[in-house]
């Protein structure tokens, strides 16, 4: 495993962990979306300098972030060729009877960027926010949906659970694919049906442990007095600090300018 | 097969925050038909270096060489030298996914392109081999069978690769004392009747001293010790020091030793610290 | 006697198996478990010693008879929160019983299902660590941890609750001789420094031994019940296949050689005490 997946955390304590997830998660959406708003290059630069600082703060190392993009990169591919062919303008080069515009690269590139700074806010995110902290913040902005019928304490739950074992079961496939392979099975090799056919060794038994995990789980977790109701308290209450007031503020105002600015 | 694993290093999570050196610089020759015991603490390396010698990793540095050929390499003969390495991982059974215990048994050889009627004497000899009665056993679901079942039948897949190098990491983790001796009474016998260069993974030294002939100790990714059982396994200060709990009549026999009893620490098996002691009484 | 904690009157326990047949898991089990003790459970694999221990916090409730808990009734609806938090339970594997993406979120678990307030958690997380040796550890995901620290996290998860009582079901099996150390160090300085009731369901009987009482169960029912050095070198137990502590073992073998040594000897220490005892009457003895 080389990258910095989805849901893995990394416990370390700089000013991007402390920080209130609420402000994290609001602070990551907006700077999911600058990048498909912002319409001047000024737009752009505050939200890579955004990022960048984060990225900064954070202290992640840099070939872990880089890492990331592999999770965008054939989308990405497909993205640039795809804008990169249609979209008309001044040619560049005609080749046969396909013709290719500069503002068919200019949009290419541009949809490889917003994809690339999506994956690196979305790492950044999990990788200084606790899977707890995550789920925290997640109910805290759900929690207005509460009042029309949504369990969204046990949502939570099932989310930290969820992002709990996201860890152990990549660690499982890879051991149980290794396993296979010791008693015969080429997983990476014969023609599509077959491997496809060699996907179940590894499926059937990883289903199987998920199963006996959940159970073990389930009276572990009843031993422990959880019920379905609604009197959980919190180790972690969410305060906003001012370090999270600055933060938000920084964001809304790079933000807000990045939009209008035209 | 001839086994040399050379300034083999392993490093886990590459690139990431998570990144960990498993294996470093690590050296090691393994005879045909020879029984090696490898031991170390929880991270020592043991169970990463076993799957290098299974050909199942890439080196990040350094190799492994069975009969010569690398054993990760992507070529024919390599192929042909990894199916001559068994493997049992830990917990054995979890992999497990077939219907029948005998198609269980016979996914191995399948793969092998084996015919129908070897596949048949192969499932069972080997359940033979971990004691279970091919009639009663073969058509029943492995799921619905107890523990101690499950692991003989996981390892009965491994036995009939007919392997002619067996590695099993911790066989016995897990199950319950009358189960875990006859387990590994019946993978000495395998052993014996088949010649086989035999490797077993273990942190049991009680369990490792009457089945290996030889051990290796692995601490931090390094080996630090490698010699005679009796002479690393007898060696409890040692074993101490890298993590590991010596065999208890070791450590009962250094107890004797500090109270001032002139008995020799390493020895391993029951019948032999019983003999020391009364040796020293009949003085 | 110390003051009753569990008590169960003919308990039993009867489940349905897939094929639709009854099979008595419990068949009639009166047994009084005192507050400050250390029980060990032992028994062959089937024998119901789990079953048995997951009717102490109410996770099973018998088919007949009662089970008591600190004078609770597990049957009791409304006092099955309360029987939880007074009764902690660990189990066999490490990976399967932490619930939190950190350890001190993890500990924090028991608490928050209890209603506990922030600031009484974070004193209880903390203290809670402290004890099973795990506070540097406390922003680490599970999964960066050994089996060992992992089920240390996991006794500090029961103690955050502030039980009276933990059982342990076969903590050890999983782990390394180091992880079986260290927990079996934090199950013993739970009894004696803590001094909560512990109960400690096991196949070892070298981890049997360190208990003051131990239950043998066999088919359902507890056929012997007493002090280790009693218990565990009686013929009918080893019967059992149950082995007997390595101590114990040495100790058989020799009086078979002839050498005089008492019974009861389970312990490395012990043994060798007793060896030393009996090598100087030899030599005494001898001439010159």
């Amino acid at each position: 495993m080389n990258l910095l997946l989805p849901g893995m955390y990394f416990a370390a304590d700089t000013a991007l962990h402390r920080l209130d997830p609420r402000v994290k998660m609001g602070a990551a959406m907006a700077l999911m979306v600058l990048p498909f708003a912002a319409r001047h290059p000024i737009g752009h630069l505050l939200a890579v300098g955004l990022v960048g600082a984060a990225a900064v703060l954070s202290r992640a190392p840099w070939r872990a972030l880089l890492g990331t993009l592999r999770t965008v990169f054939w989308l990405s591919f497909f993205m640039f060729f795809f804008y990169f062919f249609t979209t008309p303008g001044r040619p560049l080069l005609a080749l046969g009877g396909v013709r290719v515009t500069v503002e068919g690269l200019l949009a290419g590139a541009l949809q490889v960027y917003r994809l690339c700074l999506l994956a690196v806010v979305a790492a950044l995110l999990t990788y200084t926010t606790s899977p707890l902290q995550l789920t925290h913040g997640l109910e805290a902005m759900l929690s207005p949906l509460a009042r029309i019928g949504l369990p969204v304490r046990e949502l939570g739950m099932v989310l930290t659970v969820a992002l709990r074992f996201v860890p152990t079961f990549f660690e499982e496939i890879e051991t149980i694919s290794r396993a296979q392979r010791a008693r015969g099975v080429d997983l990476s090799s014969g023609p599509p049906w077959q491997r496809i056919r060699n996907t179940v060794p590894v499926f059937v038994p990883l289903f199987l442990s998920a199963i006996r995990r959940a159970e073990e789980l389930a009276v572990a977790m009843e031993a422990r007095g959880f019920r379905s109701q609604p009197h959980r308290t919190r180790l972690y209450q969410l305060t906003l600090t001012r370090a999270d007031a600055i933060a938000a503020l920084i964001v809304l105002a790079c933000g807000t300018i990045g939009v209008l600015i035209r | 097969m001839h086994i040399r694993v050379e300034s083999l290093t392993h490093i886990y999570a590459r690139g990431t925050p998570a990144e960990r050196v498993a294996l470093r610089g690590v050296d090691l020759e393994i005879e045909p038909g020879e029984r090696v015991g490898i031991s170390g603490p929880t991270g020592s390396g043991k169970s990463t270096l076993v799957q290098h010698i299974a050909g199942l990793l890439t080196p990040a540095a350094g190799r492994v060489l069975l009969d010569g050929v690398p054993a990760h390499a992507r070529t024919p003969e390599a192929r042909a030298r990894r199916r001559q390495v068994g493997l049992a991982f830990q917990f054995p059974e979890a992999q497990m996914f077939e219907v029948t215990v005998f198609r269980e048994v016979a996914f191995g050889p399948r793969h092998l392109g084996l015919n129908a009627d070897e596949i048949a004497a192969r499932v069972r000899w080997a359940l033979e081999m971990v004691g279970l009665d091919p009639d009663a056993f073969a058509d029943r679901v492995p799921f619905a069978l107890s523990g101690g079942e499950m692991r003989r039948v996981a390892l009965a897949g491994i036995l009939a690769l007919k392997p002619q190098v067996l590695i099993l990491d911790e066989p016995t983790a897990g199950l319950d004392p009358r189960g875990r001796a006859d387990i590994l009474a019946r993978l000495r016998a395998w052993q014996e009747q088949t010649g086989a260069t035999f490797i077993l993974v273990s942190h049991h030294l009680d369990e490792m001293a009457g089945l290996v002939d030889r051990v290796v100790l692995l601490a931090d990714g390094q080996v630090v010790a490698d010699g005679p059982t009796r002479h690393i396994l007898g060696d409890g200060d040692r074993l101490r020091s890298v993590g590991l709990s010596p065999p208890p009549g070791v450590v009962l026999l250094e107890a004797l030793r500090a109270a001032g009893w002139p008995v020799r620490t390493d020895a391993l098996v029951i019948e032999e610290i019983i003999s020391e002691i009364v040796r020293c009484i009949e003085r | 006697m110390p003051t009753p904690f569990i008590q169960t009157r003919a308990l039993e326990y009867t489940y349905f198996a897939e094929d639709g047949r009854a099979i008595p898991a419990l068949r009639g089990i009166d047994l009084t478990v005192g507050r400050g003790e250390f029980v060990a459970l032992v028994g062959p694999n089937g024998s119901g010693k789990s079953t048995l221990a997951r009717h102490f916090n109410a996770l099973l409730l018998p088919t007949a008879g009662e089970v008591w808990v600190d004078g609770l009734s597990t049957a009791d609806p409304r006092q099955v929160q309360a029987i939880r938090q007074r009764v902690g339970m660990v189990f066999q594997n490490p990976d399967n019983q932490l619930v939190a993406g950190t350890v001190e979120e993890d500990v924090a678990f028991g608490p928050e299902n209890l209603g506990v307030p922030p600031a009484e958690i974070r004193r209880r997380v903390d203290e809670a660590l402290e004890v099973v040796g795990m506070t540097a550890y406390r922003h680490h995901p599970p999964h960066m941890l050994s089996g060992g620290q992992k089920q240390r996290v996991a006794i500090a998860g029961a103690l955050a609750t502030r039980p009276h009582c933990i059982i342990f079901d076969e903590p050890t099996s999983m782990l390394d001789a180091e992880g079986r150390r260290q927990v079996l160090q934090t199950v013993r300085q739970l009894n004696a420094e803590l001094g909560l009731t512990v109960i400690l369901i096991t196949q070892s009987m070298d981890e049997a031994a360190l208990a003051r009482r131990v239950l043998v169960m066999d088919g359902g029912q507890i056929v012997r019940d007493g002090p280790p050095e009693e218990v565990l070198e009686d013929p009918e137990v080893e019967k059992l296949g149950l082995g007997q502590p390595f101590a114990a073992e040495v100790a058989r073998r020799l009086r078979e050689r002839g050498v005089p040594l008492p019974s009861g000897l389970l312990t490395v220490e012990a043994l060798v005490a007793a060896l030393t005892e009996t090598h100087r009457s030899y030599a005494v003895g001898l001439p010159g």
